[in-house]
């Protein structure tokens, strides 16, 4: 199977926020691996508890394979009633998220400071200091 | 070797056992064809490759040779120069003289000479020549001078008998001090002569061993019989002379050896020296040519029949006589259930040519066997006989061995068979797929409306994929198209496009609501049943062919472009919303546009901007902008889609697309 190579995602805590950070290119090949590295957070992204910040500055480049995982992402968060944003992507990530209208899927914010900063003022407390 | 082996190895040592088996129970049969020959064949090859060497001479030979015959005349000589060649030799005072020959009629010329040969042989210890035969001008009232003291069973049904024999006539035959006879057992060589044989009802003594007799000056011959037959032939205790069942001696023969020869013409001219005779076996026989009874020897040499008698006696005096132990049967048999068993152990588990080396090997060891025990302890051992059997037994094995691998290799064949023919079902119901995906897609050349020119295709990647593209008249006026990409792959991947295909076509054909509702609502129906959590991102579009009016809305697909003369190629922004099946209850904003006559949209899926190199670089839309620039206006929507597809082709450079790539080319002409 394809899909299934492994993903470091490099968790950051402020306060109830959790920011990820997936780098390089995410398409078919690891695809799954996204899936797997995102599904540990996203079990704590819930009402009341995690917020997830996916700080996409090191993102080069996001198909349609990896478009899903963020699909199915944002379907579980939303059943738990918890809170996924997307910040800081670079422009090639932007215009795919424009084009796929992925932009409509998560909000997305121009930084991460800007995406805790619209979850929580301890995080954004936590960042900031 | 491996244990997977070891039933088929099993298989073929149970075949080998039955078959050594049968070959043992053969063994006990002796008439069975060409048995005979190749004992003798074999036995002869002992005698060539180990000839006697004539150690002692107690035989000499007066020979009637061709000087002789030059010097005193033809044969038949006057019997007055025998009993002159008589008196010649009896005053070296031999052991005893053996006249090879016969004097069947009486002198031709006188009667006085039969009358001095008669004197002659009385005077010398003389043995004469009788021969066996069935004709009626034969005599059976001989008597034997030696006599046999016979122990066990009577011999005469075991030894060789004759009715009749040739004899010399009664005068000359009488005067001897005995007669024996010298018929040889002759089949196609001479191996074997009898030392006792019977004319009619009375035994006789064999021309040889008489003669030793005669020398010894004993009176008997004791003769040993049991129920297998004749056991023992002997003169004296110490002088063994082994016999096989019918009183044979078997002669080992060395080559022939003119020494053994002294011309009769110097013996009457007296120019031997008296001490050759002296207290030997004297034999007189002719050899001259013409009249010579010749025989041949196992060295496949012709000799006088006279040196056949002195090889015998050569033999008995040196303890040279050939035996055939009664156990060489059952030694025989061993060897070849031996051999069998290393045959049965190698063969099976052996390459073909180790198994002809070791094979090889064992008959050369028994080979070797039958020789030493030929050269060494003068025994005739047929080794002919288990070789034989072991070269069946071989042939038998290597073929079963051969034939096994052969169906063991076949049956090999028949699983590969059977896994190529599951691939190709597994491929065909694949192709079954691709075939399906591709037979829902409609057909660019079926399209007949000329304000339209439409061109659309796509390349399946290796797994069934999910793109779709569609085209169809919503009414005279109004041509609708789609194209979309299943995010995924595989069956399910299928179903959903199959499924978001018709959905989009019925809704687009029920009208009314607008391309905006058209996609929501399709977006609420993928949704529905989507535990795959697949989403289509599609783009559709509804062209007015009267005057150019588009409508179209994305779901998150690839952005059109377009293509106007007198433009750069430009990918042109879509209202519309999120793929379908990802967010429910999305209402779709939808773009209206205005298209000149000659202005071409080129859709795509992202099988185009996203196919690999090897390297893992993608196409891209720079790459795929330049490629639009090359384009020619007006250049026919086969053509572009053409050459998007080869463009990409010459990107991947070989490698693996891992999506569907879907070109769909519109070019409104104008009304």
């Amino acid at each position: 199977m394809t899909g299934a190579a492994e993903m470091a995602l490099q968790p950051r805590r402020f306060a109830n926020c959790v920011v990820l950070s997936p780098g390089g290119r995410v398409d078919h090949q690891n695809a799954e691996g996204l899936r797997a590295a995102l599904a540990p957070h996203l079990a704590h992204c819930a009402t009341g508890r995690d917020a997830v910040v996916l700080d996409c500055a090191q993102l080069e480049y996001i198909s349609s394979a990896g478009l899903r995982i963020l699909m199915l992402a944002a379907k579980q968060v939303k059943t738990q009633g918890g809170k996924m944003t997307v910040a800081a992507m670079q422009p090639v990530v932007a215009e795919i998220f424009e084009i796929s209208r992925f932009n409509l899927v998560f909000q997305t914010h121009d930084t991460v400071r800007q995406a805790l900063a619209s979850l929580s003022p301890e995080a954004l407390a936590a960042f900031g200091s | 070797m491996s244990r997977p082996h070891e039933p088929r190895v099993g298989r073929i040592r149970a075949f080998g056992v039955l078959f050594l088996a049968l070959l043992v129970a053969a063994s006990f049969a002796e008439d069975f064809p060409g048995r005979q020959w190749l004992r003798y064949e074999l036995f002869d090859a002992y005698q060539r490759i180990a000839p006697r060497e004539r150690a002692s001479a107690p035989a000499v030979i007066v020979a009637i040779d061709e000087d002789s015959l030059e010097r005193y005349g033809q044969w038949p000589w006057p019997r007055r120069l025998i009993a002159r060649l008589l008196v010649e030799i009896g005053e070296a005072r031999p052991a005893a003289i053996g006249l090879d020959l016969l004097f069947p009629e009486p002198d031709r010329l006188s009667a006085a000479d039969d009358e001095l040969l008669a004197v002659a042989l009385a005077q010398r210890p003389t043995v004469l020549a009788i021969a066996g035969t069935g004709e009626a001008r034969g005599v059976n009232n001989l008597y034997s001078a030696a006599a046999f003291r016979v122990t066990g069973a009577d011999p005469l049904p075991f030894v060789d008998r004759y009715p009749r024999a040739l004899a010399s006539i009664a005068q000359i035959d009488g005067s001897a001090a005995s007669r024996a006879l010298i018929s040889a057992h002759v089949d196609g060589a001479v191996r074997s002569v009898p030392l006792v044989g019977a004319i009619g009802d009375t035994l006789f003594p064999g021309f040889g061993l008489e003669l030793l007799r005669l020398a010894s000056g004993v009176t008997a011959i004791s003769v040993t019989v049991d129920a297998g037959g004749v056991s023992k032939v002997s003169i004296a205790p110490d002088v063994p002379t082994p016999v096989d069942s019918n009183a044979h001696a078997w002669i080992r023969f060395s080559r022939h050896v003119p020494a053994r020869f002294v011309s009769a013409a110097e013996v009457l001219e007296r120019r031997v020296a008296p001490n050759v005779f002296e207290s030997k076996v004297v034999l007189i026989g002719v050899t001259g040519i013409g009249v010579v009874d010749q025989a041949l020897t196992p060295h496949r040499e012709r000799v006088p029949g006279v040196e056949i008698h002195a090889q015998l006696i050569e033999n008995i005096f040196d303890g040279q006589l050939l035996s055939l132990p009664s156990s060489a049967r059952a030694l025989e048999r061993g060897l070849l259930v031996l051999g069998g068993m290393v045959l049965l152990f190698v063969v099976p588990r052996a390459r073909p040519l180790p198994a002809v080396g070791i094979f090889a090997a064992l008959v050369a060891l028994t080979a070797a066997l039958g020789v030493r025990a030929f050269d060494s302890y003068h025994l005739l051992i047929d080794v002919a006989a288990p070789g034989l059997g072991l070269t069946l037994l071989f042939g038998g094995l290597l073929a079963a061995t051969l034939g096994e691998s052969e169906r063991q290799r076949r049956a090999l064949r028949e699983v590969l068979e059977h896994e190529r023919f599951a691939a190709a079902r597994l491929a065909g119901e694949l192709s079954a797929a691709n075939r399906i995906q591709l037979g829902m897609l409609p057909d660019p050349a079926q399209w007949r409306d000329a304000r339209l020119e439409i061109a659309a295709l796509m390349e399946p990647a290796r797994e069934v994929g999910g793109d779709l593209y569609d085209f169809f008249k919503l009414d005279e006026r109004h041509a609708g198209f789609v194209i979309g990409d299943v995010a995924g792959k595989g069956l399910p991947a299928s179903m959903i496009m199959a499924i978001g295909k018709a959905l989009m076509r019925s809704q687009m054909l029920r009208g009314g609501a607008g391309l905006g509702a058209v996609l929501t609502r399709a977006d609420a129906e993928i949704a529905l049943d989507n535990r795959e959590s697949l989403f289509i991102t599609a783009l559709a579009g509804v062209i007015s062919l009267d005057d150019g009016r588009l409508e179209i809305a994305s779901a998150g697909h690839e952005l059109p472009w377009l293509l106007r003369a007198g433009e750069a190629p430009r990918s042109i922004v879509v209202a519309g919303g999120p793929p379908l099946g990802a967010l429910e209850g999305y209402a779709y904003d939808v773009e209206t546009l205005a298209l000149a006559p000659g202005d071409t949209l080129v859709l795509i899926t992202d099988g185009v901007t996203e196919a690999m190199d090897k390297q893992g670089r993608l196409y891209g839309r720079q790459r795929l902008a330049a490629l639009l620039a090359t384009i020619a206006p007006g250049a026919p929507a086969t053509l572009i889609a053409d050459a998007i597809r080869d463009d990409v082709a010459r990107h991947a450079d070989g490698a693996e697309p891992a999506d569907d790539l879907t070109v769909m080319v519109l070019r409104w002409r104008g009304n």
